[in-house]
């Protein structure tokens, strides 16, 4: 028997039991409904809430600790988190990036935004570091890049030999002008913190001439295109006794070998550096004919380009613009500013002089503009932050050792402002502060807190080929004597949770199922016991048990079509309501998707065959015995 | 009336029981049978001396029997279900006395139901045997109407051009005039008449009713599940002397 025969035959049939084909179908629908919806709210909330919140396949670790009366400590040594734990952990099957964060160890405090409030506010810095280039890919994507890119396909590239040549919005890429691209300024732009000391510096540096600089034997110890020269440290000596353990005196002054950058012209050392020539000590000294007393040569070295503020309270001038400063060439003023994006950095909150260099860049959290949204934005009376787009390039000023909450902070003559340029969104930056390169972090914190405590991560973020190698990863790091963060925890609590609900929800559409298709044999024995005389007509003209067994599971196959598609609808329209209802009365709470549901194709698809497949399963006790039916018996029956 | 030589139908030692754990429950004990192509033949006997059953055992509907029947040259037995079903819808019409036709269905398509069955008969060749079969039980007018808008003899006679739709070799009718009055019934009798001489169909007539047996060439009596008397036994001994 064709489908073509076969179809007309069946729908002859759906319509006249039209009412038998409704009751029969409304199970099925209901059992659908509820599949398709709980299953979609499921996924949206996995998908559009907790993977935000919690991305699915990474775990954050932190070292083992015990809570005693408020003091975290460390309980295993062995969980401590520095360089060799992290290269360690990168060796567990399953891990693909290792992304190692240090916390600020020192309060701080932002200034500014009066770009989006109107007038400066003040906030308690919180903030972390995270190795810059492991976010490049997720940066490029928040940022849609790959689409900034299209648009600006085919356009005429006007030439530039620096970012102030080319109009706002654009920036001075491969000598030509092209949109900003701020995941590109999301790394460490050499930002350095003066020194007193070498525990001030990270491992293998020393610090000379108030700089952290590193020490290197030959030019493979430095790498990057730098090169080991010699740099004098200014101390007077005798001999080598007098200097530190990797210098030695040279005519009366100690010399260290650190590594720098060659050059030749300032064009070729990196914004905010100057060329300097071998053996001076400061780029005004090349600006002329040469440095006093030293070993110039027109070959020189890459120094940060000194610079000067007319007062200590400039500093605190909202933009980048203003606090450009004065090169200085030796103590005297050059009349030139520092260079274009950079500012002039002072080396301490109530001084004047400083080096040129760059804001640093930082990350938001995409949670923390809807805090601000939902909560902050309304108490504070500012403006509700509609896109993240306009935030790019914003600037904020960032004072290290002041705060809001807290009184055990260094000596204002201690404090260092610095600024910082926001250049993007990540789910991995720090909800309720910033995220800036972890380098720059790690050098405050060895600045204000020394060496040691720059050496220890506070957590690491395991990133995995997949959500099926958490448990393993988790388990290999607990044996490496670490523990899920709290955040990770709560995710793996809250995952558990969602799949217990999603299976029980589960369970209950399949339980309504499985009573539809009871119901769907039930009202096929009934069917087949009225047209028992049908059945054997058709078998007396021709049908073979084949045929009679299709017309039934195809009657019934179309109840479960018609019940699934119409379920899907119906969870459709109930995902619709449920969206709208959640828009009124949650309001703007953080993670709140405009739609909480994901109807994949796997589950509208997987319903629809699911109420298939129990209607073909209610109706095949009855087939088989429509199909088993004597036609010369039903014929002669009354 | 023609009646051919060669055995279309041909029974020999036919038994059937439905209780076979019972010795005594057969409904045939063992009949031996042979129509010839062309005939018409009635069966009579009374209720219970296994008319019907012969008939469905004849028509493919029953293979559960002993002995041997050949339909056409087959031996229905050796048919499977596939086998037996082309068989049904391509060389046997049925005609019962409660018509059974489908009330959902118009009568054009209650006729044209048997090529739902037949996956090589085309929408315009269906179409066209309709109208021969309507054409002659004269029933085009009422194509499109419900079965349950016609009178009992129409509706036999839409049951008979159920049973012509795929031209069949034979006809097996059980009661044809059962439930229809006197004159409805002598009106479909002259048609099965006039389908036997003129389309040379092998017309097999169960009835309990003398007249309408009369109405065949040859009758053959059952009782108890044998056959006890055949009028062409009967001619073969007159010509015989």
């Amino acid at each position: 028997m064709t489908l073509s025969r076969l179809i007309p035959l069946v729908l002859q049939n759906i319509a006249r039991n039209k009412k038998n084909f409704v009751f029969s179908s409304v199970g099925i629908l209901v059992g659908v409904t509820l599949f398709s919806f709980f299953l979609a709210l499921a996924g949206g909330i996995r998908e559009r809430v907790l993977n935000r919140v919690y991305p699915i396949n990474q775990v954050e670790i932190e070292p083992m600790s015990v809570s005693l009366a408020g003091f975290k400590r460390d309980v295993r040594n062995e969980g401590r988190l520095d360089e060799a734990a992290v290269r360690d952990l990168a060796t567990i099957p399953g891990v693909t990036h290792v992304f190692p964060k240090q916390r600020s160890k020192l309060p701080s405090m932002f200034k500014g935004g009066a770009a989006i409030f109107g007038h400066d506010r003040f906030f308690e810095a919180f903030f972390d570091g995270l190795a810059a280039e492991l976010l490049w890919d997720e940066l490029k994507e928040n940022e849609q890049v790959v689409e900034k890119r299209r648009r600006f396909e085919g356009r005429r590239v006007i030439p530039c030999g620096g970012d102030e040549d080319c109009k706002p919005g654009f920036e001075c890429l491969d000598e030509g002008c092209r949109p900003i691209e701020y995941w590109r300024h999301f790394r460490y732009g050499g930002q350095l913190l003066p020194c007193e000391r070498d525990d001030q510096c990270l491992e293998g540096e020393l610090c000379a001439a108030r700089r952290c600089e590193r020490v290197c034997g030959d030019d493979t110890d430095c790498g990057d295109g730098r090169t080991c020269g010699a740099k004098v440290m200014g101390g007077a000596c005798a001999g080598p006794a007098d200097c530190p353990e990797q210098g030695h005196c040279r005519d009366g002054r100690c010399e260290v070998a650190v590594c720098m950058t060659s050059c030749r012209f300032d064009a070729d050392c990196p914004l905010g550096s100057g060329c300097v020539p071998e053996g001076c000590t400061s780029a005004a000294d090349c600006l002329g004919a040469g440095c006093d007393g030293g070993h110039c040569t027109w070959a020189g070295y890459c120094r940060p380009l000194p610079c000067r503020l007319a007062t200590a309270r400039d500093q605190e001038k909202d933009a980048c613009d203003k606090v450009r400063g004065e090169v200085l060439r030796g103590r005297d003023a050059s009349g030139l500013p520092c260079p274009d994006g950079t500012y002039c950095a002072v080396d301490s909150y109530t001084g004047t002089t400083g080096t040129c260099e760059r804001p640093v860049p930082a990350l938001l959290s995409p949670f923390l503009i809807e805090m601000y949204n939902a909560v902050a934005g309304p108490q504070m009376g500012g403006p509700r932050i509609e896109g993240t787009e306009m935030m790019l390039g914003l600037e904020m000023r960032m004072v290290h050792g002041q705060s809001l909450i807290t009184r055990d902070v260094p000596p204002p003559r201690e404090r260092i402002l610095r600024r910082v340029r926001l250049v993007g969104f990540s789910d991995k930056a720090l909800d309720l502060g910033v995220t800036v390169p972890l380098e720059y972090v790690r050098r405050m914190n060895a600045h204000f807190r020394g060496l040691e405590e720059a050496r220890r991560y506070d957590t690491v973020i395991l990133q995995t080929a997949g959500n099926e190698y958490v448990s393993g990863v988790t388990l290999a790091a607990e044996e490496r004597g670490f523990t899920l963060s709290r955040k990770s925890e709560d995710a793996r609590k809250a995952g558990t949770m969602l799949f217990v609900l999603t299976l029980v929800f589960g369970f209950i559409s399949v339980v309504i199922l499985v009573i539809a298709a009871v119901n769907i044999t039930h009202t096929f024995l009934m069917i087949i016991s009225e047209r028992k005389h049908e059945i054997g007509i058709l078998r007396a003209i021709g049908a073979g048990r084949t045929d009679i067994r299709l017309l039934i599971l195809v009657e019934a196959g179309l109840i479960g079509l018609f019940g699934g598609v119409l379920g899907n609808l119906c969870a459709l329209g109930l995902s619709a309501v449920a969206n709208s209802t959640a828009a009124r009365y949650l309001g703007d709470i953080p993670f709140r998707p405009d739609d909480l549901f994901l109807f994949s194709p796997a589950i509208i698809c997987g319903s629809v065959g699911f109420a298939l497949l129990f209607c073909l399963l209610g109706a095949f006790l009855p087939a088989n015995r429509a199909a088993g039916m004597d036609p010369a018996r039903v014929l002669s029956s009354p | 009336m023609n009646r051919a030589r060669e055995p279309i139908i041909a029974l020999s030692g036919v038994r059937k029981t439905y209780e076979p754990e019972r010795e005594d429950s057969y409904v045939l004990r063992g009949v031996d049978l042979e129509i010839g192509a062309s005939e018409s033949v009635s069966l009579m006997g009374a209720s219970g001396s296994g008319k019907s059953t012969l008939l469905n055992l004849i028509g493919g509907l029953d293979r559960d029997y002993e002995g041997e029947a050949r339909v056409l040259g087959r031996d229905l037995r050796r048919l499977d279900d596939r086998e037996l079903s082309r068989f049904r819808n391509l060389s046997i019409g049925f005609v019962f006395q409660s018509f059974h036709l489908l009330p959902h269905l118009t009568v054009r398509q209650n006729v044209s139901l048997p090529a739902s069955f037949n996956r090589r008969r085309s929408a315009a060749s269906v179409a066209g045997l309709v109208g021969d079969a309507l054409e002659r039980v004269k029933l085009t007018h009422k194509a499109d109407s419900l079965p349950t808008r016609l009178s009992g003899g129409e509706r036999q006679r839409v049951a008979i051009a159920r049973a012509l739709f795929n031209q069949p070799s034979i006809l097996l009718c059980d009661e044809p005039t059962g439930s229809l009055d006197q004159r409805t019934g002598a009106m479909i009798l002259d048609l099965f008449g006039e389908l036997n001489a003129t389309a040379g169909i092998t017309l097999l007539l169960v009835t309990h009713d003398p007249g309408v047996a009369a109405e065949a060439a040859r009758i053959i009596k059952l009782e108890d599940g044998r056959v006890i008397a055949d009028s062409l036994s009967l001619d073969q001994k007159e010509n015989s002397r």
